[in-house]
């Protein structure tokens, strides 16, 4: 009877793992395939086209204002969350919860509701600052969509750092704010690390909401992932393959930097 | 002195209820009690981690229920260390200081002399994983003390600690309340070391305190049926130590002396377990080297087991059976002699 629970477990387990290995292949050979693509000549062109340099740069710099803003933002929502008892707490989890569940189109969309021509757009167009079809509409969409990932790895980062630390930092006259930048904050940087990439990544990446906020205009709020949609529909594939190729190398610098430094720093904390 | 009055705290579904406690200045003072009993909440009180719901805590005649934390000058040790893991011992233990503003120099200076006085200079520069459980409890002890707290509070700071590292530590910790005239506060469920170190012992119980007093007071009189049978030690005497040859330590009650094979000197408590001590109506010979007369002044009948109090200058606790009782033909006022060895002899 053992012996055939054995060859029974063992099946499962091949299976299982035929199935990781067989899907991961899959997904690898997807991602690769794109590198195959465009002829050399053609990868260098495009590259080096007004259309793909201008969305490199709009879509790097956006995302490191945006991701740095969400940062700033994120860092005391997620403390709080993790350390602080307060009235509709439940609420506040689930409201930051919910975008990661629901498409990045419909965000876009109400994005572009609330800044478009009326509640706070009107308010703000009062005051001189246009956010819809603007490079701070690019911004804040960016924002909108990173801002519930960092929150959530911020929140298990700080929930990580056992309270009993910041406690034996107070006990020995360090106030609350000295406390979190000399104890919580050094303790969290793993966490904090993997946030900021995890976030300038998702920034990078987001394409519906940047698309129906920023508006998408040539050489204007053009980004990346717009520019692969635009150029595919014009026939245009040299320039929408070179654009995800190279989406894709900083993914996978991202991921790199991840593995290599963040969890690494996490330990023994 | 710490003065506790009617403090109360709701946690979930546990709650602290009107405690009331006294602290003297420069106590060793220690809360004994079972696990969940709520006595790490009733330290994180004082130490003001939490707020209170009803009551207030006066140090040293100031309320000082709404201080923040980092304003009450308390020393705080956790079971489980909680050294910096970022930072090297050295570090560590620097780091009250830094926040006081003071001079580099005299923070090296100050660092140094306290890693010598708790033995870990050789470790200054190692980071807290690298080091064992009581080079760990050495650096955070080390930690609390540097900055002078009025008190140190102690949560379970040996129970994580093997038995040699414990006795070392137990050794040291009493040192240290000598050398630094402070008052401590040490949280345990481990009557041993209450025993060793307290000069005073609180008994919680479901977020109440039962009983407070010195040891030999809780140990002979204890107030009720749960501190007895906690505390679990029926033999409990008082005397001074000193050494009676190469392996035999003579300690002097003040009314009788008695033999034991540990080691030990200065003041100490003495235990001896009811069952290894032998009742007989004669004086016999026996290889047992503490023999005393005495009268006895209480029976009672446990069933089973008959407990006796003797009356030998100390009141000792007996445990005879039923039958070896009826034989005996024993009653009050009756006298009797008890035996028992000098490896029965147990010392705190």
């Amino acid at each position: 009877m053992n012996y055939k629970i054995d060859k029974m477990r063992s099946k499962l387990e091949l299976s299982f793992i035929s199935i990781a290995f067989i899907f991961t292949c899959i997904l690898f050979i997807i991602i690769g395939s794109i590198f195959l693509i465009p002829s050399f000549e053609g990868f260098i062109n495009a590259l080096f086209s007004d259309e793909i340099q201008f969305a490199l740069r709009l879509t790097l710099s956006t995302s490191i204002i945006a991701a740095s803003c969400v940062m700033l933002v994120a860092i005391p929502t997620a403390y709080s969350l993790a350390r602080y008892e307060f009235p509709l707490k439940s609420v506040v989890k689930s409201i930051i919860d919910l975008p990661m569940a629901f498409p990045e189109i419909v965000l876009g969309i109400a994005i572009l509701m609330m800044f478009g021509n009326q509640f706070l757009g009107n308010v703000l167009q009062n005051l001189g600052i246009d956010i819809v079809f603007t490079t701070a509409g690019v911004i804040v969409a960016q924002f909108f969509v990173a801002f519930p990932y960092s929150v959530r790895i911020l929140y298990s980062t700080f929930n990580y750092v056992n309270p009993r630390y910041e406690f034996v930092s107070r006990s020995l006259g360090y106030g609350e704010f000295e406390t979190l930048k000399n104890i919580t904050l050094p303790l969290a940087r793993g966490g904090i690390f993997a946030s900021s990439v995890v976030t300038i990544a998702r920034c990078i990446g987001t394409f519906g909401a940047v698309l129906l906020v920023g508006g998408g205009t040539y050489l204007k709020t053009e980004t990346l992932s717009i520019a692969i949609y635009y150029n595919l529909s014009l026939g245009n594939i040299d320039n929408a393959i070179t654009a995800a190729i190279i989406l894709v190398v900083i993914s996978f610098i991202a991921i790199f930097v991840l593995e290599k430094y963040a969890y690494k720093d996490m330990e023994g904390v | 002195m710490i003065k506790i009055e009617n403090l109360s705290r709701d946690w979930k579904e546990f709650q602290l209820d009107h405690i009331n406690l006294e602290i003297k200045n420069n106590e060793y003072f220690v809360i004994l009690g079972p696990s969940g009993s709520g006595k790490t909440l009733l330290l994180e009180l004082i130490a003001g981690i939490w707020e209170v719901d009803s009551g207030d805590i006066y140090v040293d005649g100031k309320n000082m229920t709404w201080t923040p934390l980092e304003k009450r000058g308390v020393g705080f040790v956790y079971q489980n260390y909680m050294l910096f893991p970022h930072k090297t011992v050295f570090e560590n233990i620097a780091f009250g200081l830094n926040m006081r503003k003071v001079d580099k120099e005299e923070v090296k200076t100050r660092v140094n002399e306290m890693m010598k006085l708790l033995h870990i200079d050789h470790l200054a520069h190692r980071l807290p994983r690298t080091l064992s459980g009581g080079e760990q409890q050495r650096t955070a002890l080390a930690r609390a003390l540097i900055i002078n707290p009025k008190v140190l509070l102690m949560d379970e700071p040996l129970s994580a600690l093997d038995r040699k590292t414990r006795d070392d530590l137990i050794r040291e910790m009493k040192e240290l309340h000598q050398k630094f005239d402070i008052t401590f506060v040490h949280v345990t469920h481990n009557f041993d070391e209450a025993l060793a170190l307290a000069d005073r012992i609180a008994i919680m119980k479901d977020g109440r305190i039962s009983q407070v007093g010195d040891s030999t007071e809780i140990f002979r009189h204890p107030k009720d049926k749960f501190v007895a049978d906690f505390v679990g030690v029926e033999n409990i005497i008082k005397g001074v130590a000193r050494k009676d040859g190469a392996k035999i330590t003579l300690i002097d009650t003040g009314s009788i002396s008695i033999y034991t094979t540990e080691q030990k000197e200065g003041p100490v408590h003495v235990t001896v377990r009811p069952e290894d001590i032998i009742l007989s109506n004669k004086k016999v010979e026996t290889s047992a080297r503490n023999v005393f007369e005495g009268k006895i002044t209480e029976i009672i009948d446990n069933g089973a087991l008959i407990k006796l109090t003797v009356d030998v200058g100390e009141p000792l606790i007996v445990f005879l059976t039923r039958q070896s009782f009826l034989d005996m033909e024993l009653n009050i006022g009756r006298d009797v002699w008890t035996y028992f060895k000098a490896t029965a002899v147990h010392t705190f």
